[in-house]
């Protein structure tokens, strides 16, 4: 297991440092001079040519590309991310100030997905062909098809416009945390509940759902202790692979509900061309995904003892 | 199967419909009913609001409080709601008889939110931090001396008449010295205006608490908190929830949500002639633009009118000239662009050579009039224009110019128009000044002549508007800038399309706010009367 850890440490230190190198040259190959952008920033529309050289020596964006790379990832080793180009507050703190909110959204909207998928999975997968399976299938169908923009503005009409039971937007109150988890959750809902319908279908023509069913087990006992576990597999390495769609749809999510989250934190900043805060994003992205990606690795061993990391 | 699928689908619509259309709302209040006769009523005990808007206030002018918005800072001069300059933290003002060397006495009295007096220094310091930050900002300024405890001068080496435009502007308000760090940088936006800044969130909100001791007057209101809502639907609806009091800023309410909350019996919707105009650009450098009888077919085939219906709902006004209304003393008194008359384009492009091909798309020399039409994809995200561009296509193909649109990302919208790769396209633009908007339009070594890819070079143009950045006297000054727009007119580099519309909504019990041209909030008149 160590072994295996480690060569993962080292597969991840070389993805992250690609990741850093692509995210550092697509923001200073796209078009565009940041040194005007953050000009026009700071002292509106009407910059001089003057201020905006100005500006590029200040930030050093005179200096070549090559520099630019090495003097931001040496400042990346020691915590420094630079500064926002918006705000001039650092990128770290920027950063940090803001993923809270969003992993609050996204465990929340994960355990939404999960508490509404498995369930619906299972009592599909079990009673197939049934009202309830149709229903549910046709619920994932939606699910899936709705923009999280548009089913958020919808939940936003019925539940607060209309109702007044919930807040429009917002972070602070367990209140205000609903209709965006909500709306987060249910799409990726749809996908593990189909995955999770599949799946059980699957482990049922199983020889050992068989034996479990002949030995007497009643039929709760056998999906719970037998089926579900081993039909898991499959739906925790989706939901690993979903994290990623999670963060993508916190960015959607988290402009509709106007919640201070790091999806929003990006947006802004690749609306205002904040360079030093989308590279910070993206890169902090990448490491959370990585990161994520390991723990779910790591779980299958969990999950089906058989599964080992090391030839003994 | 599908029998059953088919079912559960029109039952899920049915739910969703009945849930969006029932609820508190009132159902269909006609737009023109008139609201309930206004009855004074008592003041609320909490003297509070929250307003929401579609941008971070503590962004931009780099200042950490956006003037306008929050008027927690305050520049020297103020323009009033027909944008005329008016005594703000200066009091009087006069150029000397050669227009090189301005007097400027400030007002008595004051000081900023730290406690430091408003003096001669403070002002001095903050006119040479701008003039640093922003070079030529303030013309060509040679010295700045203190003439007394409230008095200064400011000596130019040749006259700059937009100076107390430049004076007024947003981005020229004054902070105190101590707030600002060695390298020009501002620690807190420390100002003299009617609000203190509490406390600010990037990218969630701003409080403001009332500045007791402001020498207008004490404000009505003791907290205002903004609230940054980047979607303009989440917007609306936190409004009519209840949630905010407010929609403050250009571009706060879009025109397509106006006939929504219009239903509301608790919203007022409220909308002025904006600052902000609209201008279409033609890349005179390269063909076919470079022949200006292809330039005023556009003008001629081009109809603003339409485009104000249809793209925005009526909320906007045609511009008859490169000077927007609301600088209307120094607009031509003619309409001097002429529009909608696809008989006068055609004409003028048979005169220039174009001939019908059968195709619909005229040709000269075997070369089809075709051209490209580039947007921003950061101003289509905030104006309509690309409906706005498919009713100029439509226009122009019906006197037979093809035209093809391509939305891009910012960047590349910036590059591809400097590098002249691009016909045409679509911009707004607030400038500082009726002179220095001549001189970024039309001048040929102007800001946006390059940069928006016009390169327009007309010498009589250019000595004009040098002419008109020198001349001091207002009357002489606006002959000048009438000579340039006739110019203008006739040569079209660029098609003034539209005069923005500022729409703003609040909730009926908040009083005294009035729209500004330039959405400078006036906090220190507003109020909120109780809900009965």
């Amino acid at each position: 297991m160590t072994h295996y850890l480690l060569r993962r440490f080292c597969a991840m230190f070389f993805i992250l440092l690609c990741v850093s190198i692509i995210t550092f040259s697509l923001m200073h190959f796209v078009p565009g001079d940041p040194a005007e952008i953050i000009a026009e920033k700071k002292f509106g529309e009407n910059v001089t040519t003057e201020t905006v050289e100005l500006v590029r020596r200040e930030m050093g964006l005179d200096r070549p590309i090559f520099i630019q790379y090495f003097r931001w990832i040496a400042g990346v080793l020691q915590g420094d991310f630079g500064s926002s180009s918006s705000t001039g507050r650092p990128v770290w703190n920027e950063i940090m100030t803001k993923l809270p909110a969003t992993a609050e959204l996204a465990l929340t909207a994960m355990l939404v997905s999960l508490v509404i998928a498995i369930p619906v999975g299972v009592i599909s997968a079990v009673k197939q062909y049934s009202i309830m399976d149709s229903v549910s299938m046709v619920g994932a169908m939606l699910g899936v098809s709705m923009p999280n923009f548009w089913l958020g503005l919808l939940l936003i009409l019925v539940f607060s416009v209309n109702f007044g039971w919930l807040p429009v937007y917002g972070r602070g109150e367990i209140t205000q945390l609903i209709l965006p988890a909500l709306t987060l959750g249910t799409g990726i809902a749809a996908v593990t509940a189909r995955l999770t319908r599949s799946s059980i279908l699957e482990i049922l023509k199983q020889d050992y759902i068989r034996t479990a069913r002949s030995k007497g087990l009643i039929e709760t006992a056998v999906i719970n202790r037998h089926a579900l576990k081993n039909a898991l597999i499959p739906v925790v390495t989706v939901v690993g692979l979903q994290f990623g769609a999670l963060l993508e749809g916190a960015v959607v999510v988290e402009v509709i509900f106007a919640w201070p989250g790091l999806g929003r934190l990006l947006f802004d900043a690749i609306y205002a061309r904040d360079f030093p805060v989308i590279q910070g994003c993206v890169f902090l992205i990448a490491v959370m995904y990585v990161i994520v990606n390991l723990i779910i690795d790591i779980s299958y061993a969990w999950l089906d003892p058989r599964i080992r990391y090391e030839v003994k | 199967m599908l029998k059953r699928l088919t079912i559960l689908t029109l039952c899920f619509l049915m739910i969703t419909g009945v849930f969006t259309g029932c609820g508190n709302q009132p159902a269909g209040t006609p737009q023109d009913e008139p609201k309930e006769q206004e009855v004074p009523k008592e003041l609320a005990a909490v003297q509070q609001v929250v307003a929401g808007l579609g941008r971070d206030p503590g962004e931009i002018y780099g200042y950490g409080a956006h003037p306008p918005l929050t008027r927690v800072l305050e520049p020297l001069i103020f323009q009033d709601l027909e944008l005329g300059l008016i005594p703000g933290l200066a009091v009087q003002w006069n150029a000397s008889g050669d227009g090189l060397t301005w007097t400027i006495q400030l007002r008595e009295g004051v000081q900023f939110h730290d406690g430091t007096p408003f003096n001669s220094d403070a002002v001095i310091h903050n006119l040479w931090r701008i003039s640093e930050m922003s070079p030529g900002r303030f013309g060509p300024v040679e010295k700045i001396e203190a003439l007394d405890e409230l008095k200064i001068e400011v000596t130019h080496s040749e006259p700059f008449a937009p100076f107390l435009y430049s004076l007024g502007w947003a981005g020229s308000a004054m902070i105190s010295p101590d707030a600002v760090n060695e390298d020009g940088t501002i620690e807190e936006p420390i100002g003299t205006g009617p609000f203190s800044r509490e406390s600010w969130t990037p990218g969630e909100e701003m409080v403001l608490a009332r500045n007791d001791s402001y020498w207008g007057g004490t404000p009505k209101l003791e907290r205002v908190t903004l609230k940054y809502i980047p979607d303009p639907t989440t917007r609306m609806m936190a409004l009519e929830a209840g949630e905010i009091d407010m929609i403050i800023d250009t571009g706060g309410v879009l025109p397509e949500q106006v006939p929504t909350l219009n239903l509301h019996p608790e919203i007022e919707v409220l909308s002025i002639p904006g600052a902000v105009p609209h201008y279409m650009t033609l890349n005179t450098r390269e063909w076919p633009f470079n022949d200006q009888q292809v330039r005023k077919a556009v003008m001629y085939a081009v109809d603003p009118e339409s485009i104000i219906q249809y793209a925005l709902e009526g909320y906007g006004k045609v511009m008859t000239t490169v000077t927007p209304h609301s600088e209307k003393n120094w607009m031509h008194g003619d309409a001097l662009y002429k529009y909608n008359d696809p008989d006068k384009a055609r004409e003028l492009l048979e005169q220039a050579g174009w001939m019908d091909s059968g195709s619909g798309i005229l040709q000269k020399n075997g070369q089809e009039l075709r051209v490209k039409f580039l947007l921003s994809s950061a101003l289509v995200g905030r104006w309509p224009y690309g409906t706005i561009a498919e009713i100029v296509q439509a226009q122009l193909r019906d006197v037979g110019i093809g035209v093809e649109i391509e939305v891009v990302e910012a960047g590349l919208w910036r590059e591809t128009l400097k590098k002249g790769e691009a016909n045409m396209s679509i911009r707004p633009w607030a400038g500082i000044s009726p002179q220095s908007r001549l001189h970024e339009w039309l001048h040929s070594k102007g800001e946006n002549s390059a940069a928006m890819g016009i390169f327009f070079n007309n010498q009589q143009i250019d000595q004009l508007i040098e002419t008109l950045l020198m001349t001091t006297d207002e009357n002489a000054a606006k002959e000048l800038a009438y000579q340039i727009q006739e110019i203008a007119s006739i040569e079209v580099p660029i098609i003034p399309i539209y005069d923005e519309v500022l729409i703003n909504a609040v909730r009926s019990n908040i009083k005294g706010y009035k729209l500004h041209p330039w959405f400078t909030m006036n906090w220190e008149e507003i109020y909120v009367e109780s809900v009965q």
